[in-house]
């Protein structure tokens, strides 16, 4: 068992902070990127790199409206508790040999109970404006969410196996010799099929879909959208850190400094999460749960099975 | 010709009567518009008339939810895309020189909808704390439904400017969760132009644009947009061949996006199939004009839909031979789930691929 090593509380601030603002920066870069590819519209580089500052910019100027007896509070609570969430989750992963701002001995659970937790987030994002489609879509996100959820946990808890530890910092550890994403192959593709429900875009934008008219952020405008979308890129910033350290061997890596190599991980795998986000088509809440009960979760606990046989 | 955006692209909202619907989504090609989802979402709101006079409040309404600054252009028939493109980026630049003085007030006074007049105990009408209609709209009350679980049932009409739906059709839908329990569809009524060839060609490539993005899939509906604006430039033969084999290659891609997967078993209707088998009739049909292999007919609004479809009696997107029954589609909606009757309504091509009856009134 590693023992827990702690960042003062003021270089843990800034540390997340900035981790999450420059990824979440590049992570809106790389969508418009990859959307105008894919929209065969040719954009310069300096088009697509100022693209998310202009759109930032415009809605910073923009009314927020409002509905008819929304839960304000609420409203205004949701894209805060789901960024807060993603920092939690920022906060248990090893951004470098040593460098966490609490790689506490339970950091996995920690790091799941994030991913589950930003459920409520996302039901109050549905719930808030009382308007009917954005609760339709809550409805809908939060009925496929266990399906995902669970699907999380056996993934994550195989991969605590083999470092005999809950904590992250360990599980990076176990991975010197071999990662984890080829001692369990089924578990970061698995992992991945999480982070499209935790950051409901791509195939599982159930929430915000253009076939509910944006679903639940259908009622939002200004700041109240900018802080919602900040959040999502936010949070796909922090998934994709927790699976490069759990599943690409963090810091592990020749030449390069640690953080290099983990920044590097974490690049690669935000940017696979995007290029699906863009060219995934929304599968039906229903069609996701059915697929994830007799598919995806059969797989995720033999993924389960074969980690704990190896263990003993 | 190109206006170039200083500002990033601006964001629109289009409400488009039922004649402009189709050709408004060629504007998703365009790089210097974003087409919002949402009216909350846009910055100038484009009027693609003429409008049905019994939707202007509801033009008003969809205006007043635009947040400020907001503008409104309108796009009258004959109006080539550019000149409106033109005029919405110029809207924009004014709203950011002077935001204050040059964002258009509200139309509708901010008051409810219709007047108090509840009853009961708590004033609403209804039982308990539910259900009634305290200002002339349902409040959810309870019901029995298909999970058995007496979820709320709430009655609202999405329409005529939904972003997911064509325009000018409302949807009047009973909901318990995201469950329709009733549904009734009306549509005012389209008369839509003879073509075949091309003209039919280039409405059903807007018919994809827009089912496209409501499968979210939006850079795709851009180059499905861009297809259908080049037909419209120029419908000589190397045009159409170019934008065939386009067609061919974008196709290709969808094949990528899991769109045959996620269409499979969805939105089935009696004698039609589904929704996949609709969408691969329609994809047929588009390519089918572009090469020539189909003569345009009396009535038809254009693209998609195989040959096949008359002789085994199924609707045929392409030449409709009965124009779609809202009753009969309103009912079969009922108990699906809300975006279920989207993807329905949406591969069935409403409004781009044939004509509606005039004015069927919702069966209530």
């Amino acid at each position: 068992m590693t023992a827990a090593r702690q960042l003062h509380p003021v270089p843990a601030v800034a540390l997340v902070g900035a981790v999450l603002g420059i990824g979440s920066y590049l992570v809106a870069v790389t969508r418009a990127g990859v959307t105008a590819r894919v929209a065969g519209q040719r954009l310069g580089l300096a088009a697509i790199t100022v693209a998310p500052l202009r759109r930032a910019r415009r809605l910073l100027g923009q009314q927020v409206t409002t509905t008819e007896r929304p839960d304000s509070a609420t409203w205004v609570l949701a894209p805060a508790a789901y960024a807060g969430l993603a920092a939690l989750a920022l906060s248990v992963v090893p951004l470098g040999p040593g460098t966490a701002v609490a790689d506490v001995d339970t950091g996995i659970v920690v790091f799941g109970a994030a991913e589950v937790l930003a459920v409520v987030a996302f039901y109050l994002h549905g719930w808030s404006p009382n308007s009917p489609l954005a609760l339709a879509a809550g409805y809908r996100h939060v009925a496929a969410a266990l399906s995902y959820a669970l699907l999380s946990m056996f993934v994550l808890i195989a991969a605590a196996l083999p470092a005999q530890s809950l904590g992250i910092g360990a599980i990076v550890d176990s991975q010197a010799g071999l990662w984890n994403v080829l001692r369990q192959p089924l578990g970061l593709p698995l992992l991945l099929v999480v982070a499209l429900g935790v950051t409901a875009s791509g195939p599982l934008d159930l929430l915000d879909g253009t076939d509910l008219a944006g679903g639940g952020g259908a009622e939002d405008s200004g700041v109240q959208r900018l802080a919602w979308e900040g959040a999502r890129a936010v949070m796909l910033v922090a998934f994709a850190a927790g699976a490069a350290a759990v599943f690409l061997g963090g810091w592990h890596g020749p030449l390069l400094p640690g953080w290099a190599w983990m920044a590097l991980k974490t690049a690669a795998v935000a940017g696979l999460l995007v290029v699906v986000q863009v060219q995934g088509a929304r599968v039906s809440a229903e069609r996701f749960v059915a697929v994830s009960w007799t598919v995806l979760l059969p797989l995720a606990f033999l993924d389960l099975l074969a980690a704990g046989v190896v263990a003993l | 010709m190109a206006v170039r955006p200083t500002a990033g692209p601006v964001p629109v909202s289009v409400a488009a009567g039922p004649e402009a619907w189709a050709s408004s989504q060629e504007l998703r090609a365009r790089p210097e518009l974003e087409v919002a989802t949402s009216p909350r979402h846009a910055t100038v709101l484009v009027v693609a008339g003429p409008l049905p006079d019994g939707d202007r409040e509801a033009l008003d309404r969809t205006h007043d939810q635009l947040p400020h600054p907001r503008a409104s252009v309108a796009w009258d028939p004959g109006t080539a895309v550019g000149e409106v493109v033109a005029a919405v980026v110029a809207a924009d630049a004014e709203l950011r020189r002077r935001p204050g003085e040059a964002s258009e007030p509200d139309r509708l006074p901010d008051v409810d909808p219709n007047p108090w007049r509840g009853q009961g105990p708590h004033g609403q009408g209804g039982e308990g704390m539910m259900g009634g209609t305290p200002y002339g709209r349902a409040m959810a009350m309870t019901d029995e439904d298909r999970d058995g679980l007496a979820l709320d049932a709430l009655t609202v009409t999405l329409g005529p400017f939904l972003d997911p739906l064509p325009g000018g059709l409302r949807l009047e839908a009973t909901l318990q969760g995201d469950v329709l329990t009733a549904a009734a569809l009306r549509h005012p009524g389209l008369a839509i132009p003879a073509a075949g060839g091309a003209a039919a060609a280039r409405r059903g490539l807007q018919w994809l644009a827009h089912a496209l993005h409501v499968h979210g899939l939006g850079g795709h509906a851009a180059r499905a947009a861009a297809l259908a604006a080049e037909l419209g430039r120029g419908a000589d033969g190397a045009t159409r061949a170019s934008v065939e084999a386009s067609l061919a290659r974008l196709c290709r891609r969808l094949g990528r996006t899991g769109l045959w997967w996620t269409l499979a078993g969805q939105g089935e209707l009696e004698g039609q199939g589904d929704a996949r088998r609709r969408w691969e009739e329609a994809l047929d049909g588009i390519a089918a004009h572009l090469s020539g292999q189909r003569a345009g007919r009396g009535a038809d609004p254009g693209g998609g839909g195989g040959g096949a479809g008359r002789e085994t009696g199924r609707v045929d997107p392409v030449d409709p031979v009965d124009p779609v029954d809202l009753e009969a589609l309103g009912a079969a909606l009922v108990g699906r789930t809300l975006d279920e009757a989207v993807v329905t309504i949406t591969s069935l091509g409403l409004g781009t691929l044939r004509p509606v009856p005039a004015a069927r009134e919702a069966r209530r």
